[in-house]
């Protein structure tokens, strides 16, 4: 049972890799690279390219409008977009580090996914809800998450439109098996390198400290809490050894960890000081840290560049007067963090969902979002398969974002290359593709929180039967 | 041979590899004042001195700055005999040169020291404000400096104290004044404007001489042997000849109007004794710019460059989504390494505003895009520093967003954030409630337990 299951998931995984391998190979084709909803001006592999460029030719690699990614990533990514094989397409090598990429991230979503499951059954078992863990056992999580997010298409088209998202996702990713793992050094540096590439992912230091701290995702607290007085109020005949399990299993889901917290954040603050050297050390002859800063978290904040993408901020900004363009800013940019509190004290006790929210939310509201980021957090929604199955409109958002990915090329072919259309066909479509991200955070939360209110309608029935 | 230069998504970068061919010997006023049409009827002989194509405001400025006018005191000065030596305008001072013109020199132009970049900087704002006022047009754009450039390459001996702006394609002010007739009939008259630039030249340089010109000084012995050794026959001999050796090379030929009458009026013709054949040579060098690709996604900029003899290009380009890294070099239908061409490079990557000579195009603001937009945008002239070449103007066409509607899309994303904002606060605003009120009933349940 366990070897043809293992040998099930890894034939799925070696197709997604030869699927991504066939279409590499064929770039005349498909042209994904110029795709706007493929490339921004932080995720264009010919932006990087261009920058390398400039860095070779004696010129800063942020001079122009080009380049505004990670120097760190335009040092590594670099040399392979000018090693040019002969009869091969371009950027090949790159082709092949993105690929990697994707494996390493599925591999870490399915093994995140399995900690997961393990926490959650043990869990349900201390409260005593054996018939929902009988059901789950036969539920992979882990693999079913790491094939949704191999096979998504948009993982695919990222991918081989050669989009450093690839590289992003892969960092979210560490830093969330990390936390999960309770492996501080790890999870550091996957949060410290998502926040350096990207600047968003700087908002999920709160699911990753709720992680190491409280531990994987859990019922409610109220559960433990109300079962830790009922064991203390009434003495229940029962063995001194299963009465003793019980208590050390209330102790540890009820206490907050601080020792992995305040590891995490040492190696947090150690690996920003390397990270913030090195960069300083790259550009130390173009302007410095400040000037670093203003091209790369600067070109997020005030969104210069007004090229169309999937997101609405494009159009918005292109058309807002002048006069108002900073008040904007602020409230496009306040919306990503007005939703962090409310979202986390109502969600603490589920920390990876959290940091699943937290990624729709970004997604949707940042400066320049492309497939890259839906692809990372439609992987990451299948972790919750089992807790989010009664959500509604699922078949309605499925069938939305399938519309959405075939109408937006044609919108633009409409726009850009017929003439036919203006650029109000593509901004519909974008508008559509963020009132999908809007139902699927909303109906997702609220499908967790009615997970929530069964546990404990279960729970509180259990608890009558006992007194009766 | 031919070299084509390709790149992907439009861009073109200066380079050079230069020959000094050409120099410069002498220069010579035309007689047509401007209006010989030379690339038309010809006229360029290399037996004669490169002619120096004037018009007739710039012959009376570099007159002017030559101090060639006939005033007053430079008839005088060369012993013309005249009767009254004061001003006609204010009739107190001698007639000068600089009473009447100095004023309007410092009105137009401030001095340019050539060493001082804000110098050039200052002159430069200075003459696009005034040819703007005067021609009533929006030439003043290009003193901003996102329009104007610097191409050092390209202008080897103006290093420092140069700039170089075009409005590719600019909408006129077409003036047309008309006047009613009693009779019915209107009749209009053009306004045509014009400026004409006068150049200095330093003439004080070692190489620079004037044979032509210094042939009529080379007999000195009467008004007959002038007659006969100039290099044109004349009709009428002269009363006096006035041969100017020390400060310049120019010859006076004097003819007294009072000596002749009405029967005998004074009639004077000049006639050529050697006959010339004037043709039209064949440019050294044929350079054509023209843009590739399809849509408004994809494209590139080609230049076409013929016969080389050693080439300096330029572009001042204005486009946004420009990758310098995919410039091709194409020599005889062959890809060709680019450092094997390339003696120097200079680049100068566009920024949105801030960069001489770069300006955001193709997803701009709508406060940004030009007045007739659907036009699409025009990309000025690339120069050819061969001998001051310049290839033809490229039109790229724009991608605009309906200008028609910043409320509507205002409104629409701003009522979807609220949608957002509503919706998920709902959600979790409503559960707590919703736990309470379960929290509540399980008291009841439990009053009930203990009266049972």
């Amino acid at each position: 049972m366990m070897k043809k299951k293992v040998q099930w998931f890894w034939t799925w995984v070696l197709g997604s890799v030869v699927l991504r391998l066939i279409l590499l190979f064929f770039p005349k084709n498909l042209n994904l690279s110029s795709r706007p909803e493929v490339s921004t001006p932080l995720t264009s592999l010919r932006r990087l390219a261009e920058g390398y460029w400039l860095k070779q030719s004696s010129l800063s690699p942020y001079a122009g409008s080009m380049y505004h990614g990670s120097p760190l990533l335009l040092t590594l990514l670099g040399p392979l977009t000018v090693r040019r094989i002969e009869g091969q397409p371009d950027h090949l090598l790159c082709s092949l580090v993105f690929v990697i990429a994707d494996v390493v991230s599925a591999m870490l979503i399915c093994a995140a996914g399995e900690k997961l499951k393990v926490a959650y059954i043990s869990s349900l078992q201390s409260l005593g809800l054996h018939n929902l863990t009988e059901n789950s056992e036969f539920l992979p999580s882990g693999d079913f998450a790491a094939l949704v997010y191999l096979w998504n298409p948009f993982t695919i088209v990222a991918c081989v439109g050669l989009s450093t998202s690839a590289i992003e996702n892969l960092m979210v990713v560490l830093s969330l098996y990390g936390a999960c793992s309770r492996l501080a050094p790890l999870a550091a540096f996957g949060w410290v390198m998502a926040t350096h590439l990207s600047l968003y992912p700087a908002i999920l230091i709160i699911p990753v400290i709720l992680l190491l701290g409280y531990g994987p995702d859990a019922p409610p607290r109220k559960l433990f809490c109300q079962r830790k007085n009922l064991e203390g109020g009434n003495s229940i005949p029962s063995d001194s050894c299963s009465e003793e399990e019980a208590k050390n299993q209330l102790k540890v889901a009820n206490v907050f960890s601080w020792r992995p917290v305040v590891l995490f954040l040492f190696w947090a603050l150690l690996w920003s000081s390397y990270v913030l050297v090195l960069c300083g050390i790259y550009v130390q002859q173009y302007g410095g840290l400040q000037e670093l800063f203003k091209r790369t978290y600067g070109f997020i904040l005030t969104i210069q560049d007004l090229s169309p993408n999937i997101g609405v901020l494009w159009y918005f900004f292109a058309e807002v007067f002048d006069f108002f363009r900073n008040f904007f800013l602020i409230v496009f940019h306040g919306n990503i963090l007005l939703m962090i509190a409310p979202l986390a004290l109502r969600l603490n006790h589920r920390p990876c969902f959290l940091a699943f929210v937290y990624i729709v939310i970004s997604s949707m509201l940042k400066s320049y979002p492309s497939v890259g980021d839906s692809a990372l957090y439609l992987g990451l929604l299948g972790l919750f398969a089992y807790e989010l199955k009664d959500m509604q409109f699922s078949f309605f958002l499925f069938s939305g974002y399938i519309g959405v990915s075939l109408l937006s090329p044609v919108m633009h072919n409409l726009w850009i290359w017929r003439g036919t259309g203006n650029a109000n066909f593509y901004f519909a479509t974008a508008i559509a593709y963020v009132c999908l991200q809007i139902i699927l955070v909303v109906e997702s939360v609220s499908a967790m929180l009615n997970h929530d209110r069964k546990l404990t309608k279960l729970y509180t029935a259990k608890l009558q039967n006992i007194k009766s | 041979r031919t070299i084509r230069l390709y790149q992907c998504h439009l861009h073109l970068i200066s380079y050079t590899k230069r020959y000094s061919l050409y120099t410069m010997n002498g220069y010579l006023l035309s007689f047509t004042q401007g209006r010989w049409n030379y690339e038309r009827w010809g006229g360029f002989d290399s037996n004669i001195e490169p002619q120096c194509k004037a018009s007739r405001a710039a012959t009376f400025t570099w007159r002017l700055l030559k101090d060639r006018l006939p005033t007053k005191g430079n008839l005088l000065r060369r012993n013309i005999i005249i009767q009254d030596a004061d001003c006609p305008l204010c009739g107190q001072v001698q007639e000068e040169v600089q009473k009447y013109h100095i004023k309007t020199m410092e009105l137009s132009f401030n001095k340019v020291d050539g060493t001082m970049i804000d110098g050039v900087g200052a002159s430069w704002k200075n003459l696009s404000h005034s040819l703007s006022g005067l021609f009533c047009a929006s030439i003043n754009f290009v003193e901003s400096s996102t329009t104007y450039s610097a191409p050092e390459l390209a202008f080897q001996s103006a290093l420092g104290s140069l700039r170089y702006g075009t409005l590719p394609r600019e909408a006129r002010l077409h003036l047309t004044m008309s006047t009613d007739h009693s009779d019915g009939s209107r009749s209009g008259i053009n306004l045509e404007q014009t400026v004409t630039v006068v150049l200095q030249p330093n003439d004080q340089k070692a190489g620079m001489n004037h044979k032509s010109t210094a042939k009529f000084a080379v007999n000195d012995t009467g008004p007959e042997d002038f007659r006969r050794n100039a290099g044109f026959e004349l009709s009428v001999t002269p009363k006096r000849v006035h041969a100017e050796m020390e400060t310049s090379s120019s010859i006076l030929y004097e003819y007294p109007i009072k000596e002749y009458t009405e029967t005998e009026q004074f009639d004077l013709g000049l006639t050529w004794k050697h006959p010339i054949v004037w043709y039209s040579p064949h440019a050294p060098l044929y350079a054509s710019r023209f843009s590739m690709g399809s849509g408004n996604e994809r494209g590139a900029i080609a230049i076409s460059l013929k016969l080389i003899q050693g080439l300096v290009a330029i572009n001042n380009v204005k486009e946004r989504c420009i990758y310098y890294h995919t410039l091709q070099l194409v020599v005889d239908e062959r890809p060709q390494a680019l450092t094997d061409f390339v003696e120097r490079m200079r680049v100068s990557p566009s920024e949105d505003k801030v960069s001489p000579g770069v300006m955001e195009m193709g997803f701009l603001h709508i406060d940004e895009y030009p007045p007739d937009v659907n036009q699409g945008f025009g990309i000025p002239s690339a120069i050819i520093s061969f001998p001051d070449f310049h290839a033809e103007l490229l039109l790229v066409p724009l991608t605009t967003p309906d200008f028609g509607m910043p409320y509507n899309v205002i409104t629409i994303t701003c009522t979807v954030f609220a949608l957002y904002f509503e919706s998920l606060l709902n959600v979790l605003w409503r559960g707590v409630g919703e736990e309470e009120r379960l929290l509540k009933n399980k008291g009841i349940a439990v009053a009930w337990q203990y009266y049972s």
